[in-house]
């Protein structure tokens, strides 16, 4: 029974989602299934922060290896939502200045903001400088000329990276303007407007059709893997 | 060992593909963001790319009537495909035929 609710909510919330940008009254009907799926999202939250408590406690009382990570994550997550829900430093709105949680959690000055502005965007940055290294070390294994595509991939590779940057100039400004289309920065320009548009509208084509054609299968009922189990 | 990455990771996906090499395990990603593509491409043993990512959950399934959707959705294809051709041919056609002028950059699409 509970099922066959989801799956008619399914229904319901497909179809008008559907309908709406070729029905104007359907509308405020989409605008309700977005704000119902606002909703379910938020309880989502929920269900994660309470999925992450779990996990990591579990791991932290059983001393398995990087508990202290663990420690780490469940004092952080604590002390965010802490400060978060219960609004610490908050700033009172100028609306209300005798109420003084009327300001917003985010608010500069907050417990939040400085957490965020101190804490998370240091190790935000910090993680995406790394990135570099990651990037060297993945492009060396993609990169290895062991097949055909790999070869193309290598090639096409070098040329952009050379065309977007002064080298490209420097290595093919010689050539005379009638071979100008040869230049690596032209060719890297060829190589982004021409190929890798069109393999993106390629891509951007079957993406569509396979949100299309999976949306059916979830309205339908055919494709029942999202509730869970052996539905 | 196995990861499996179905989604969007953003630039992190780097870092847990990279990972995930170190330690030996076979990856495969899938997802349907061009922008998150190249990363898995470069980083991960197989990727799911774009509408496979969708078709993954029927192909295996195996059910007739899911992969009828699978089906219905390469005929959509095909049709696209012959409807993108024939205009290919149409507008090259009104470009070369005498006395075209030239599409202005308003009327051709971004």
């Amino acid at each position: 029974m509970s099922r066959s609710i989801a799956l008619l909510i399914c229904l319901l919330g497909g179809l008008t989602m559907l309908v709406s940008p070729f029905l104007p009254m359907a509308t405020g009907w989409a605008n309700e299934v977005t704000d119902w799926f606002n909703i379910l999202a938020a309880m989502a939250f929920v269900l994660g922060g309470g999925s992450l408590l779990k996990v990591q406690l579990m791991r932290l009382s059983a001393r398995g290896p990087g508990w202290g990570y663990s420690a780490v994550t469940l004092v952080a997550f604590i002390v965010t939502l802490w400060v978060g829900l219960g609004k610490v430093g908050v700033v009172a709105d100028p609306s209300a200045p005798a109420v003084a949680w009327s300001g917003k959690p985010d608010d500069e000055g907050s417990a939040f903001w400085w957490i965020y502005l101190y804490v998370m965007t240091p190790i935000t940055s910090t993680l995406f400088a790394v990135l570099a290294f990651y990037v060297a070390s993945a492009a060396f294994r993609a990169f290895r000329a062991k097949n055909l595509e790999a070869t193309l991939l290598l090639v096409t590779a070098f040329i952009i990276l050379l065309g977007r940057t002064f080298a490209g100039v420097v290595l093919t400004g010689w050539l005379p303007d009638w071979a100008s289309g040869l230049r690596l920065e032209n060719l890297a320009v060829t190589i982004m407007d021409v190929f890798n548009t069109a393999g993106n509208r390629a891509i951007i084509i079957g993406i569509a059709l396979g949100v299309a054609s999976t949306g059916i299968r979830l309205m339908l009922g055919l494709d029942r893997s999202y509730l869970g189990g052996d539905a | 060992a196995a990861c499996f990455y179905m989604g969007c990771f953003f630039a992190e996906s780097l870092i847990l593909a990279e990972n995930g090499n170190a330690i030996g395990a076979i990856q495969i990603a899938g997802t349907a963001e061009t922008a998150q593509l190249p990363f898995f491409v470069a980083s991960c043993d197989y990727t799911l790319i774009g509408e496979e990512f969708f078709a993954a959950s029927a192909y295996l399934s195996g059910a007739p009537d899911q992969l009828g959707t699978l089906r219905g959705q390469d005929i959509a294809k095909g049709l696209i495909a012959l409807a993108l051709a024939g205009g290919v041919v149409m507008a090259t056609m009104k470009v070369l035929s005498p006395g075209s002028v030239p599409a202005s950059p308003a009327e051709v699409a971004p």
